[in-house]
């Protein structure tokens, strides 16, 4: 292990175990580490890779990027970290600016002391919200490296602080073959969930289209390994509109994450009407970031799609899409109050929830107001599932 | 004495006859170019300058196909109820419908039939083509049954400013409009540039139309290469809301409605059931990035409540949160005699969504809402 001591240290101060005692009674399924600038560049070989290795430079401007695979990630932040800024929105132009708890284990477990969170469920940054940073990258071979690094620092660092944190692996979404097989390594090295790009065809030319059969064998494993695949919002750009150049920034940030729940909607219809469900039918897919709102009208829509289209027929979908989505699928909310009195179209036991820390949306540090704001009218017995039984045992998690 | 109205359906799709634009533009300006239908590979499709029309569907009418599949290859099969006055008549009798607001077919079906590399004359020329036929074959025949709604030749917001004004002299009660102008190389609905005929859509108190996905070509992710059609129009039928619903968000966080407070904008085959999500989350996104200092004044969801409608025609649980879209905000629709079409069930489907449903609601939607919007 490379973080070893630091590992040893936090064993030492008594911060690992095995099981975890909640405290809250909260657990988020969709949180952000924030990865240090030399993230990759300390742990692969510079002999080897040279400057494709990611890693930060600073700019003609003076602001600090990431410049993966020899290109400078200009559209992207340093650090998504705008619920940390005072006006919920700008963000940190230099490392020497990224608040800690972005980073470090430590400060994050403070800050989860602070807002009530008992466990968080781990994305990527600059990887890519759902990894797809990395998976666009074309050499295959560097592709796989700077996926198992991040991997490999994810238990490393963050799994080895504490059992709160719920440690995710990114996939080498550009080959079908690497991506099995990282599945099936990080898996084994304690990671609970696989994190997939929406579309990878759409961010690597190398990837066939999600919904072809190419991609079975990565669903078989996934399956058989029994931890679920997530898409986080915002992965896919085909299902997105693009930001007006009309908009001030604060107005591109609103917009920008209202669109990208929008567009998980078409993430959830994909991989219901693909027939990928119907033929695995132990693949837990979630969606994080879709909110749940506008969940029981997909539903309604896919299920008169089905019928006017007669899909049962015509593709061999016997069963309706809604009966899939209530058997394996899983979305999530934060920001909503009235998504929840429909709760029982979308089913208590598929909606998780989530704080998106760090970014700005995130419901930090006002999570326990905005819960007991939106959770007013629901049963104890279903918030308890909305709020953490259903994340604890989708990710097996021992409490 | 007064017309009654029962239901009004305000989303249907009026099939051009094969003489729309070849007897209303001059050939000897044209020649070959004016939409026209043309047999090829065994079959007849619409072309215009060159270009297939509509996917290259001569009528796009799953809904009223028996096996909802087999689409006509020939004019000679196409049924005429979904091209004349009296067989559309006799098809909303079966209904219940009173009145029916039409929206185009080969035109584009959220009137971006134009909208491609076209010459801005020829534009202009096949869209007054099409606002007259709807005007002399429709409007005049049956002007309390049939609602016209006009395309604008929207290359220049000149052009599209004038063909408004000449529309709405010709009884037209509102207009389309693209939802994702940028992807067809126009200044985005935020910009300025659109004022002028916002202005003028406010002056003539005409509404601002947004078809479903309103021309927006995205959402590639559609269906997998090589899925056959009945995939890929439910999934794309599917996802659409995924686009409506991005159209308004865009449009309450754009500023347009902050600068023309009585300006109507109105999604059809928009569906319902996605609105409380917009409106929680442009909500939500306002007060967390405090856009109410960027000139953002309202709520989004109150300017909702104050200047939009959406319509649904399958929903039940978009229904269930009327009171949060708002009651007066929401019309209803058959979308005869596209795929996704209840035609001819509307009694079926309503009495689905209106399960626990006051009487006085559901005339609201079904009648008040509309009649406000389209001064009936």
């Amino acid at each position: 292990m490379r973080f070893q001591a630091a590992a040893a240290f936090l064993t030492a101060a008594g911060l690992e175990g095995d099981a975890v005692g909640l405290r809250f009674g909260v657990i988020s399924v969709d949180d952000h580490v924030v990865e240090p600038p030399d993230l990759w560049t300390r742990c692969m070989s510079r002999a080897k890779w040279g400057g494709r290795i990611p890693h930060v430079a600073a700019q003609a401007d003076g602001a600090e990027r990431w410049v993966i695979e020899g290109q400078v990630r200009t559209g992207s932040a340093l650090a998504a970290t705008g619920a940390l800024s005072k006006d919920r929105g700008s963000e940190p132009q230099t490392w020497s600016e990224v608040p800690k708890s972005a980073y470090d284990p430590q400060a994050r477990l403070t800050a989860m002391d602070s807002d009530g969170i008992d466990c968080s469920v781990l994305y990527p940054s600059a990887a890519g919200g759902s990894g797809e940073v990395i998976g666009a990258i074309k050499d295959l071979e560097l592709q796989i490296e700077c996926a198992r690094t991040y991997n490999d620092w994810i238990i490393d660092v963050w799994a080895a602080s504490s059992t709160r944190f719920v440690p995710q692996a990114i996939l080498p979404a550009g080959s079908i073959e690497a991506a099995v097989a990282e599945a099936r390594r990080a898996v084994g090295s304690g990671h609970k969930g696989v994190i997939m790009p929406a579309q990878p065809s759409q961010i690597n030319p190398a990837a066939p289209h999600l919904y072809k059969p190419d991609w079975d064998p990565l669903w078989t494993t996934i399956q058989e390994l029994d931890v679920p695949v997530c898409f986080h919002a915002g992965s896919a750009p085909s299902v997105m509109f693009e930001i007006s150049p009309a908009y001030d920034a604060a107005g591109a940030r609103a917009f920008d994450n209202v669109r990208q729940s929008a567009g998980s909607a078409a993430l959830i219809n994909g991989m219901v009407l693909s027939g990928i469900l119907y033929r695995f039918p132990k693949l837990w897919p979630v969606f994080p970031g879709s909110a749940i709102d506008y969940v029981p009208f997909a539903l309604e829509a896919l299920d008169h799609q089905w019928e006017r289209q007669r899909l049962a027929e015509n593709e061999g979908l016997t069963q309706r899409p809604s009966e899939i989505f209530h058997r394996q699928c899983y979305v999530t909310t934060w920001r909503e109050k009235v998504g929840l009195r429909n709760r029982n179209y979308v089913g208590p036991d598929r909606i998780l929830w989530q704080s998106e820390f760090p970014r700005s949306t995130s419901t930090y540090p006002e999570s326990e107001r905005m819960i007991e704001n939106n959770f007013a009218e629901v049963p104890a017995q279903e918030r308890e599932l909305i709020l953490w039984r259903n994340a604890a045992r989708l990710y097996k998690l021992s409490i | 004495m007064a017309f009654e109205y029962k239901r009004i359906d305000v989303d249907s799709h009026c099939q051009e006859k094969p003489d729309t634009w070849t007897s209303r533009m001059s050939r000897a300006k044209w020649g070959d170019r004016i939409p026209q239908i043309v047999e090829r590979d065994g079959r007849e499709t619409w072309m215009c300058d060159g270009k297939v029309m509509m996917n290259g569907w001569l009528a796009l009418c799953h809904g009223v196909i028996p096996d909802r599949k087999s689409l006509p290859t020939h004019w000679r099969d196409v049924p005429s109820m979904i091209y004349t006055a009296d067989g559309r008549m006799r098809a909303m009798d079966r209904d219940g419908v009173s009145a029916q607001v039409l929206f185009p077919n080969t035109a584009g079906v959220g009137g971006e039939g134009f909208m491609i590399k076209m010459d801005p004359e020829l534009q202009k020329d096949c869209v007054r083509a099409y606002n007259d036929y709807l005007a002399e074959e429709f409007y005049d025949v049956a002007p309390h049954r049939f609602i016209t709604l006009a395309e604008l030749p929207l290359s220049s917001v000149e052009a599209a400013v004038a063909e408004l004004k000449h529309a709405a002299n010709r009884g037209h009660r509102g207009f389309l409009m693209i939802g994702a102008t940028e992807q067809y190389r126009l200044p985005a609905f935020a910009d300025r540039y659109w004022d002028p005929l916002w202005g003028t859509a406010q002056d003539l108190d005409m509404p601002v139309h947004f078809h479903n996905v309103a021309g927006a070509k995205r959402l590639t992710l559609g269906s997998e290469p090589g899925a056959s059609d009945m995939k890929m129009l439910a999934i794309g039928s599917a996802n659409s809301f995924a686009l409506s619903s991005q159209i308004f968000a865009n449009l309450l966080l754009s500023g347009v409605l902050e600068r023309f407070p009585k300006l109507t904008f109105v999604g059809a085959e928009s569906g319902i059931g996605w609105v409380p999500y917009v409106l929680e989350a442009c909500d939500y996104e306002w007060e967390r990035n405090q856009l109410y200092k960027n000139g953002l004044k309202r709520k989004p969801s109150d300017v909702f409540r104050q200047q939009c409608y959406v319509d649904f025609w399958y929903e039940q649980a978009g229904i269930k949160l009327r009171d949060f879209i708002g009651v007066d905000r929401i019309l209803w629709e058959t979308d005869f005699p596209h795929p996704t079409s209840i035609w001819p069930a509307a009694d079926k489907w309503l009495k689905w969504s209106f399960e626990g449903v006051p009487e006085e609601d559901q005339h609201k939607i079904l009648v008040e809402n509309p009649k406000r919007v389209y001064k009936l």
